[in-house]
């Protein structure tokens, strides 16, 4: 699903951030990416839908990653960003979720009729009209989620899905991914969350890969519980 | 100054109406075509920025603080086409939300503060070579002259305003003036330093030059009108007598009062009066810092 | 029973111009327009008492120009500046209370407003709370730390504000390029105009219009 080879990347004004990261992800796998702040993850995980664009080579769903590919990519990568209130920012969650399906060029009834359905099942249905900003935290996470998965990735990318969510909303939030049957990569701090959600795990450092290996190996090894 | 409904009358409404409404699709179009995508989300984002900005107290003398207004710096940051959409956008939703001036109104406040307030602005911070001074004067001239401008609409509507009225307020817009200076430029200059990029520490004897300046700006201005009133001092030249009534209606005639020559020659007295004011603060502007440097 | 938003604000627009027409001295006239909005606002669902005193917000402003008026001797006029200032914002606090601030928005973008202007007025409202929160935020951290009437605290409240503006915006259009955002915002749902729409528009008018040219 994700083949990425050699891949550096450096900021304009700070430095070089990727170091050369050889990763591969099977479709259908959950792989959590773990590190320290300032470690390279979000940065390498924005790579894969050509929002960043290094040297090396990134290959996902079988497209080669560059300026002309974008918007095949974009189709099959879904980016649930860290902060959902940036994520959402059109004025009713209804027209939020509808947003990336009319920029796939679907007829806006047939939008809007796919996006209610994706918020009646994460139980969103009361929100449809309303402006985000008077979402709950969780149900924040869960409509920026919607608009991501109604648009049915093959990939699906999440970072730090569990910010601000309380307990009962972290468990929610991994029970829904679990269901999910798309390749899943998740950028966390919460190593439970990690150990719930996903099967195998790459460890980062200072932009680059320490090791990858099962989960809770990897939480073990480098103490990260 | 959000000026409310009911208080300006039909011919003002159309006039203004029809110059912010070109103003408008002129702005949009240009902003659009010089905004990059990515720069998309950011206007609106300013525009919630200057709600925000408008909680935080800035304290400018003893006692006493204000807030920014938002349109000079939004102008030094984003060119003066995109901060005009985003001061009207402001408007807009001030009207809508807060009943912060009024529906029809915004017809005239959409003139005085996106337009003439963002472009008195800009322009002096776009000539002078002096950043700092160029902001803190066009910020300086935001103020007073969309104030000015309200003022004159208003006084033209309902005809009430005396002299001593416009002196009196003359004042008080130099003074908000002077605040709106003051917190644009503390404000932007606190941006650069965010940013990383080094700006010239303020140095006193400047400023002291610059407040000399709008003293004698504003004493200028004060000679000025302690002639005959400004605007029957335009009105004089312009060949009209001042009407007789203490209340002049300015529509006798409603249907007809677009076309009313009176009506156009006073608001024309009045624009050219407030452009002879500007012109004068640029060309101060223009000599002051250079005979400091 | 609900019109399109269009209609209302077509509806508004229309009263407050011939508010502003109306000459010192026409009682009559001035009178029946003032009965308008009452007559509105008993049919509504809306809270009266708390709108009719929300309405009182625009009186410091025509009350100075009245107290000026009145000095100079004009009573008549000080009332009537009074008056109509406060069925006008009566009239506007009906409509945009009645519709929500999209709506209200979208009409305008029907009505012919550039979409540009419209796209940014909606970022605006989306992010007005957001960003409210942020400057409270940055308030109470003044606050506890001594600095309310501190100016450099002030300046830096400022620039923090706007520079957590600016990550924002790059960080909104990062997620709007990952949904497939190539340039162009999709256009929301069309409003639907229907022929009840064209009869209230219709009706309002020539209300309007009769009263003001037969008073």
């Amino acid at each position: 699903m994700i083949h990425v080879r050699g891949l550096r990347y450096e900021y304009p004004d700070s430095g070089p951030v990727l170091h050369g990261i050889d990763f591969d992800l099977n479709p259908g796998e959950s792989v959590a990416l773990l590190g320290p702040n300032g470690s390279g993850k979000t940065t390498f995980a924005l790579h894969l839908n050509g929002i960043l664009h290094g040297a090396g080579l990134v290959t996902v769903a079988g497209i080669t990653v560059t300026p002309y590919t974008l918007e095949a990519v974009r189709q099959k990568v879904g980016f649930v960003f860290q902060s959902a209130e940036n994520q959402l920012f059109l004025p009713t969650v209804l027209e939020d979720v509808m947003f990336g399906l009319l920029n796939q060029g679907i007829p806006p009834a047939e939008a809007e009729r796919d996006a209610r359905a994706m918020l009646a099942s994460l139980h969103l249905e009361p929100f449809a009209s309303r402006n985000p900003f008077h979402l709950s935290a969780g149900e924040k996470r869960r409509a920026a989620l919607a608009g991501v998965l109604v648009m049915q990735p093959d990939l699906l990318i999440l970072d730090e899905p569990t910010t601000f969510l309380d307990p009962p909303g972290v468990r929610e939030l991994a029970l829904l991914l679990n269901r999910q049957s798309m390749a899943r990569l998740i950028i966390t701090h919460d190593s439970r969350f990690a150990l719930t959600t996903t099967t195998r795990a790459v460890f980062f450092e200072q932009g680059r890969i320490l090791a990858s290996g099962p989960t809770a190996e990897i939480i073990e090894r480098f103490d990260w519980l | 100054m959000h000026i409310p409904d009911g208080i300006l009358s039909a011919p003002i409404l159309g006039g203004f109406g029809l110059a912010s409404s070109l103003g408008v699709l002129i702005s949009a179009k240009r902003a659009e075509s010089s905004t990059q995508p990515h720069r998309l989300p950011l206007l609106g984002v300013l525009g919630a920025f200057v709600f925000a900005a408008q909680m935080v107290n800035f304290p400018v003398g003893p006692g006493a603080s204000g807030h920014l207004l938002g349109g000079a710096l939004l102008a030094a940051t984003i060119g003066p086409w995109a901060a005009s959409i985003t001061m009207t956008a402001i408007l807009i939703l001030q009207a809508l939300l807060f009943q912060d001036g009024g529906v029809l109104a915004l017809a005239a406040n959409v003139f005085n503060m996106a337009f003439l307030g963002v472009w008195a602005a800009w322009l002096p911070f776009r000539s002078l070579s002096n950043k700092s001074l160029g902001l803190f004067l066009g910020a300086f001239l935001s103020v007073l002259l969309s104030a000015l401008l309200a003022l004159a609409q208003v006084s033209l509507s309902s005809g009430v305003l005396t002299r001593g009225l416009w002196l009196f307020c003359l004042a008080l817009f130099t003074i908000t003036g002077l605040i709106e200076a003051t917190i644009t430029l503390a404000a932007w200059q606190a941006i650069e330093r965010l940013a990383g990029r080094s700006t010239t520490n303020p140095k006193p004897l400047r400023y002291a030059l610059l407040s000399l300046s709008v003293v004698i700006l504003f004493t200028g201005v004060f000679f000025a009108s302690s002639a005959p009133d400004v605007l029957e001092y335009f009105q004089h030249q312009s060949g009209i007598a001042p009407s007789s009534a203490p209340f002049p209606s300015l529509m006798p005639d409603y249907e007809w009062a677009l076309f009313d020559l009176n009506w156009l020659r006073k608001s024309a007295a009045s624009l050219a009066g407030l452009l002879a004011v500007f012109g004068l603060s640029v060309l101060i502007s223009r000599f002051v810092p250079r005979g400091q440097q | 029973m609900s019109l399109d938003p269009r209609c209302a604000l077509l509806l508004l627009l229309a009263y407050l111009a011939v508010l502003s027409s109306v000459p010192t001295g026409s009682h009559l006239l001035l009178a029946s327009l003032c009965a308008l909005p009452l007559l509105a606002l008993s049919f509504s669902p809306l809270p009266k008492s708390e709108i009719l005193a929300q309405a009182a917000y625009v009186l410091p402003f025509s009350f100075a120009l009245a107290a000026i008026a009145l000095l100079r001797g004009n009573l008549p006029q000080a009332l009537f500046l009074l008056v109509r200032g406060y069925f006008s914002i009566l009239a506007a606090l009906l409509v945009t209370r009645w519709l929500t601030p999209l709506e209200l928005l979208r009409a305008l973008e029907r009505l012919g407003a550039p979409r540009f202007l419209i796209i940014v007025t909606e970022f605006l409202l989306r992010y007005l709370d957001v960003l409210r929160k942020e400057a409270d935020s940055l308030r109470l951290a003044a606050l506890c730390r001594g600095g309310a009437h501190s100016r450099l605290i002030a300046s830096s409240s400022l620039a923090m504000l706007f520079v957590r503006s600016l990550e924002r915006s790059t960080a909104i259009h990062n997620s709007m390029l990952a949904r497939g955002f190539r340039g162009q915002l999709p256009r929301p749902t069309p409003l639907l105009w229907r022929p009840l729409d064209s009869l209230s528009l219709l009706a309002g008018l020539s209300t309007l219009a009769s009263l003001r040219f037969a008073l």
